[in-house]
C-alpha cells in the first residue's frame, strides 16, 4: 500500500485525475505502462450527486458513472499495478464539484484507497481528503494502493519546467500520471521540505578543490544531503556534470525562482533546484519517509544494535520499536506507520534533536532507498515524456 | 582588466541580475566570497550573509563611486538613462573596491537601491 515505487514492474498503470476547465468538469489522465500510451478525457460529472456516487459499491446502472468506469478499465488493460493521484488546489473540496465525486468513483470501482471526511468548512459543504494513508492491522485484506496527492499548481510548474508550457485540463492529469509514475519525482514535488539552496549547490562544484586541498582523490562523486520534513534530497556529480560557469549557479537559480514565484517560496526553489540540475547536469534523488521501501528498510532493522550508537538515537530506536511490535501491522502499511509515529514524535519537540535526521540515519539518507528525481545520464525522453510534450503542444 | 572587460559577464547577466529583486540580489553574493566557502545556507540564511557583506563593503565603495568619482555631479550623462549601461559604468569604477562581490552585481544592487539614494545625490528640482 502506497508503494509508488515497485520498479522494475511493467504492468503499471497510472491514473491522474483534476478539475477540468469549469468546477463540473474533471480530467482523468491514465498512463499504461503496457500498451505504452497516456490517454486523457474530461468528464462533466455535474449530473451525479456527490451522494448517489457515495452509494455506489462496485455496482452502477448509471450511464455516466458506468461510461467512466468503460474508459478506466480499456485504458488500464493489462496492468497489474495501479497508482492514482489526484492533483487539487487544495485537500478540502467542495462536494458540489467534480473532482471529488469522480476520486470517490474511482476508489468505488477499486482503483485506489481513500479516506475521505465530509465536513462543513467554510460554510460549504466540502470533502476533506486524507493524504496520508490509514493504519490498517495485520490480519486486514489486501486493498487498493492509497491515493497519491498533490497541488495543482506544483504540477503544472514541473509541466512547465519540463516541457516548456504550463499545461491545464487533461495535459495537467497527463503530467501528473508523469509525475506519479516517478516515486522520486513525486515525492520530491509534493515534499513540504526546502530543498538545496543555490549555495548549496555552488558548494558541490567547490568540493573537489577541498578535496585535492586535504590530499583525497578529487574525482570521486560529490554528494550533498539535505533533510528536510519527511524527504532527504541529494545532489550528486556524475561524469557529466558540467564545472564550467559555476558563477552563474546563484544567478540561474534566482531567475528560476522568481519564474516561478506564483508558487509557494520553497516550491519555486524545488523547480529552481531542477533548473540548475539540468543546466549543469547534476543528478538529483529523493529519499522519502513516505515510501514504503524507506519504512522498510527502517522498521526492520529496528531491534538491532547499532554501534556507537548514541543514548538519544537508541532511545528514538526503542520508542519506535516497542510501537511497532505492539501496532501489529499490515505488512504492506509500514509506511502508514513509520508516518504516523514520525507525526507523534514530532510534535513531542522536547523528546528528540534533529529528529528526521536521526531517523534518515537509521535508515540512510542516500542509499538503494533513494528514488531518481533528474538523473542527466538518461537525457532523452522516453515515450511517455514523448506523448505528453505532444499532449502539451496540441492543447 | 576592467570589469567590463572581463568576457565571464555579457550585457545579457547584467540584465538578469536587472531582473532580479534588491533582496534577490543580496542572495547570490556568498557564492562569490571565500569567507563562505564550505558553508551551507537556508535560502533566508544566504540573503542575510551577502546583505551584511555588501553593507560591509557599503563605506568603501560610497568613497570611490561618491566621492572620489564625484557620481552627482555626472548623473546629467546620458549613458545613465540606460540602466545597463549605468550598472556597467558603475561596475567599472567600482572594481577596485567591491571586496569580491562582481562589480556588476554590486553595481546592481546599488541600481536596484536607486542611484541617487545610494550617493544622496540631491533631487534635481522640478
Amino acid at each position: 500500500m502506497n508503494d509508488i515505487i515497485e520498479s522494475g514492474n511493467s504492468a503499471r498503470g497510472f491514473i491522474a485525475a483534476s478539475y477540468g476547465s469549469s468546477p463540473d468538469t474533471a480530467c482523468l489522465g491514465i498512463l499504461n505502462e503496457c500498451t505504452k500510451k497516456i490517454t486523457c478525457r474530461a468528464f462533466n460529472v455535474s449530473r451525479l450527486s456527490f451522494t448517489d456516487i457515495e452509494r455506489i459499491v462496485g455496482g452502477t446502472d448509471d450511464k455516466l458513472a458506468l461510461e467512466i468506469k468503460e474508459f478506466l478499465a480499456e485504458d488500464l488493460k493489462g496492468c497489474t499495478f495501479i497508482q492514482s493521484i489526484a492533483v487539487a488546489p487544495s485537500v478540502f473540496l467542495d462536494t458540489e464539484t467534480s473532482l471529488p465525486k469522480v476520486i470517490i468513483l474511482l476508489a468505488s470501482f477499486g482503483y485506489c484507497s481513500v479516506q475521505a471526511s465530509r465536513l462543513k468548512h467554510e460554510d460549504a459543504d466540502k470533502v476533506f481528503l486524507d493524504v496520508e494513508p490509514a493504519i490498517l492491522k495485520r490480519d486486514t485484506p489486501k486493498i487498493p494502493e492509497w491515493l497519491a496527492f498533490s497541488y495543482a499548481d506544483t504540477i503544472a510548474a514541473y509541466g512547465e519546467f519540463r516541457f516548456g508550457k504550463r499545461p491545464t485540463g487533461p495535459a495537467l492529469a497527463a503530467v501528473a500520471a508523469l509525475c506519479v509514475r516517478s516515486p522520486g519525482l513525486y515525492y520530491f514535488l509534493t515534499s513540504g521540505g526546502e530543498p538545496q539552496s543555490s549555495q548549496d549547490v555552488v558548494e558541490v562544484f567547490r568540493s573537489p578543490d577541498r578535496l585535492k586541498a586535504i590530499g583525497l582523490p578529487a574525482d570521486i562523486a560529490q554528494i550533498h544531503s539535505v533533510v528536510s520534513g519527511t524527504e532527504a534530497y541529494s545532489l550528486e556529480t556524475t561524469s557529466l556534470t558540467k564545472f564550467n560557469d559555476v558563477h552563474r549557479v546563484p544567478l540561474v537559480y534566482s531567475l528560476a525562482s522568481k519564474k516561478f514565484s506564483w508558487l509557494e517560496p520553497r516550491h519555486a526553489r524545488k523547480i529552481a533546484l531542477l533548473t540548475v540540475c539540468r543546466d549543469w547536469s547534476i543528478q538529483l534523488t529523493c529519499t522519502s519517509m513516505r515510501s514504503e521501501r524507506f519504512a522498510i528498510s527502517l522498521l526492520d532493522g529496528i531491534g538491532d544494535d547499532k554501534p556507537d550508537e548514541g543514548e538519544e538515537d537508541k532511545q528514538l530506536r526503542m520508542i519506535i520499536k516497542s510501537n511497532y511490535e505492539a501496532a501489529e501491522i499490515a505488512q504492506t502499511c509500514k509506511s502508514a506507520f513509520l508516518l504516523a509515529i514520525h507525526r507523534w514524535l514530532h510534535e513531542q519537540k522536547f523528546l528528540f534533536n534533529e529528529l528526521e535526521l536521526r531517523l534518515f540515519t537509521l535508515a540512510g539518507i542516500k542509499n538503494k532507498n533513494s528514488d531518481m528525481v533528474y538523473n542527466p545520464l538518461s537525457m532523452h525522453a522516453d515515450w511517455a515524456e514523448s506523448i505528453t510534450m505532444s499532449l502539451l503542444s496540441e492543447d | 582588466m576592467s570589469s567590463a572587460d572581463d568576457p565571464r559577464w555579457t550585457n545579457e547577466d547584467i540584465r538578469d541580475y536587472l531582473s532580479l529583486d534588491e533582496q534577490d540580489l543580496y542572495e547570490l553574493i556568498p557564492g562569490f566570497l571565500p569567507e563562505y566557502e564550505g558553508t551551507n545556507f537556508m535560502t533566508e540564511g544566504q540573503r542575510a550573509a551577502g546583505k551584511k557583506a555588501f553593507e560591509q563593503r557599503v563605506n568603501a565603495i560610497k568613497k570611490t563611486l561618491c566621492h572620489d568619482w564625484q557620481l552627482c555631479s555626472r548623473l546629467k550623462d546620458p549613458n545613465f538613462d540606460d540602466t545597463v549601461k549605468l550598472v556597467v559604468m558603475v561596475g567599472d569604477v567600482i572594481a577596485a573596491c567591491s571586496g569580491g562581490i562582481p562589480p556588476f552585481l554590486a553595481a546592481s544592487i546599488i541600481a536596484k537601491i536607486g542611484i541617487r539614494n545610494f550617493c544622496n545625490c540631491e533631487r534635481p528640482s522640478s
